[in-house]
């Protein structure tokens, strides 16, 4: 584990954005092998539920990928669901990610992505404004979620519920003036009543990373070369329609098994679908 | 129970030892199972949610280790049948399929195929990308060598390796 340094906040690297908010954290304790100038480098939160549809952790991967593939940094909470797919999607671009916790920097929360934060620290951040031995209490994540808003121009909800303790995450956003986008869900999906309120109450929608990017005055990187295969593009567009499982696929497109077999592990390969439960869904 | 068939699965026999000595009983056999990927059964189906807690998915998962997980190789998802499936045609039938797998072992009896340069490539890349463990990556590598042999192919092809991955450890168990 590298160690654990202290950024306090009259230091000349302590974020500008952060600074800004009404109450920010006297300190930060970061660990990891980015540079203390990531956290003011264009950032984006990317946050939502831990219990999160196939779909809402498809969306968060993808959208990180992207963000992160454009040179975005991607800031979320490292908790199961919609944080942890935030922070892998940017690993998957091998792009920037920031972890801001509920507990001290040397502590795993959760315990199952330990591994995680271990390949987080490999070019990122992990960041809390408790000193290291502090332990995860609920209590601490309102708090911990204003510095996750805090340190980003905008903040993106992917999925949450009605009453999700991300929308909290939302609200700081607003308070602080930053902007807020929220991912559509579909209006019979309990799991997506939040985000599709927030959406009713003004939010910007995302259908894709160039709405994100387009705030940074970005674009998304080139489309993929079309190098695609026959079989494997012609997949992919019934996929756009809807997920589908690899049976439902060969029969729907009335391929070969062994042909669609190979081009989906072509699409998997090349991040074009992602495969969860059996399921296969477009990347975003 | 479950962890009790490790060791005949991997070694083909059963040891038992007792104060007054130890056998070791041949145990040689195949293991077919069947689960679902969560206790409500509704992952795996695209048009249903499932509402199973995390905690709940959890402990289901960590059921099955990884180490007995990894000796099974092959896993095919089975989705639930729609209706149109049901009505529909019965398929091959299985003296069909016997001969091809009868002329697939006597094939592989007499030489075993080898790898090209492209099916390599594709199996290193889907090491690194999908993950996939070191004995994954040899059972997949084996599963790929027995689709070749299946098709009456003389070199292991992409194709088949692209095959043997389609029915590798889903990723998700035991996390």
């Amino acid at each position: 584990m590298t160690e654990t340094r202290r950024l306090r906040r009259r230091a000349a690297a302590y974020p500008p954005l952060l600074a800004a908010i009404h109450d920010p954290p006297a300190e930060l304790y970061l660990r990891g092998s980015g540079g203390d100038e990531i956290l003011s480098s264009p950032t984006v939160a990317i946050v939502g539920a831990r219990a999160c549809s196939s779909y809402g952790r498809s969306v968060a991967r993808s959208l990180a990928r992207e963000t992160a593939a454009a040179g975005v940094a991607v800031v979320s909470g490292m908790a199961r669901g919609i944080d942890g797919e935030a922070h892998r999607g940017a690993l998957d671009a091998g792009g920037v990610t920031v972890a801001v916790l509920g507990c001290g920097v040397d502590r795993d929360y959760p315990a199952a992505h330990a591994d995680l934060a271990l390949r987080i620290c490999e070019q990122g951040l992990v960041v809390s404004e408790y000193e290291p031995g502090v332990e995860p209490a609920p209590w601490r994540f309102p708090a911990r979620n204003r510095i996750i808003a805090g340190l980003c121009r905008a903040t993106v909800i992917v999925e949450a519920r009605e009453r999700s303790g991300a929308l909290i995450t939302a609200d700081f956003a607003l308070e602080e003036g930053r902007e807020v986008l929220a991912v559509p869900g579909e209006i019979t999906s309990a799991l997506s009543d939040g985000t599709n309120a927030l959406l009713r109450l003004g939010a910007t929608p995302v259908t894709s990373a160039g709405d994100i990017l387009e705030l940074f005055d970005l674009a998304p990187l080139p489309p993929k070369p079309a190098s695609l295969g026959e079989t494997a593009q012609a997949l992919l567009e019934r996929l756009r329609d809807g997920a589908l499982t690899a049976d439902e696929l060969v029969r729907v497109a009335g391929l070969d098994p062994a042909q669609a077999s190979a081009a989906l592990m072509e699409l998997e390969l090349a991040s074009r679908v992602t495969l969860e439960d059996g399921v296969y869904r477009a990347s975003v | 129970m479950l962890e009790a068939l490790r060791q005949p699965l991997e070694d083909g026999v059963v040891a038992v030892a007792r104060v007054g000595g130890h056998a070791l009983f041949p145990a040689r056999f195949q293991l077919i199972g069947t689960m679902n990927m969560c206790p409500c059964g509704a992952r795996g189906d695209p048009a249903v949610e499932c509402g199973c807690t995390s905690q709940r998915l959890a402990a289901y998962r960590e059921k099955l280790s990884r180490a007995l997980l990894d000796r099974f190789d092959l896993a095919v998802a089975m989705p639930r049948p729609r209706a149109a499936e049901l009505a529909g045609s019965p398929g091959e039938g299985s003296s069909a399929v016997r001969d091809r797998v009868a002329r697939a072992r006597e094939r592989l009896q007499a030489t075993l195929p080898r790898r090209t340069e492209a099916a390599s490539e594709l199996l290193s890349s889907a090491v690194d990308r999908l993950p996939l463990s070191g004995r994954g990556r040899v059972r997949v590598a084996r599963v790929a060598r027995t689709i070749a042999a299946l098709a009456g192919a003389t070199e292991v092809e992409p194709a088949h390796v692209a095959e043997a991955l389609s029915y590798r450890i889903p990723s998700e168990l035991p996390r």
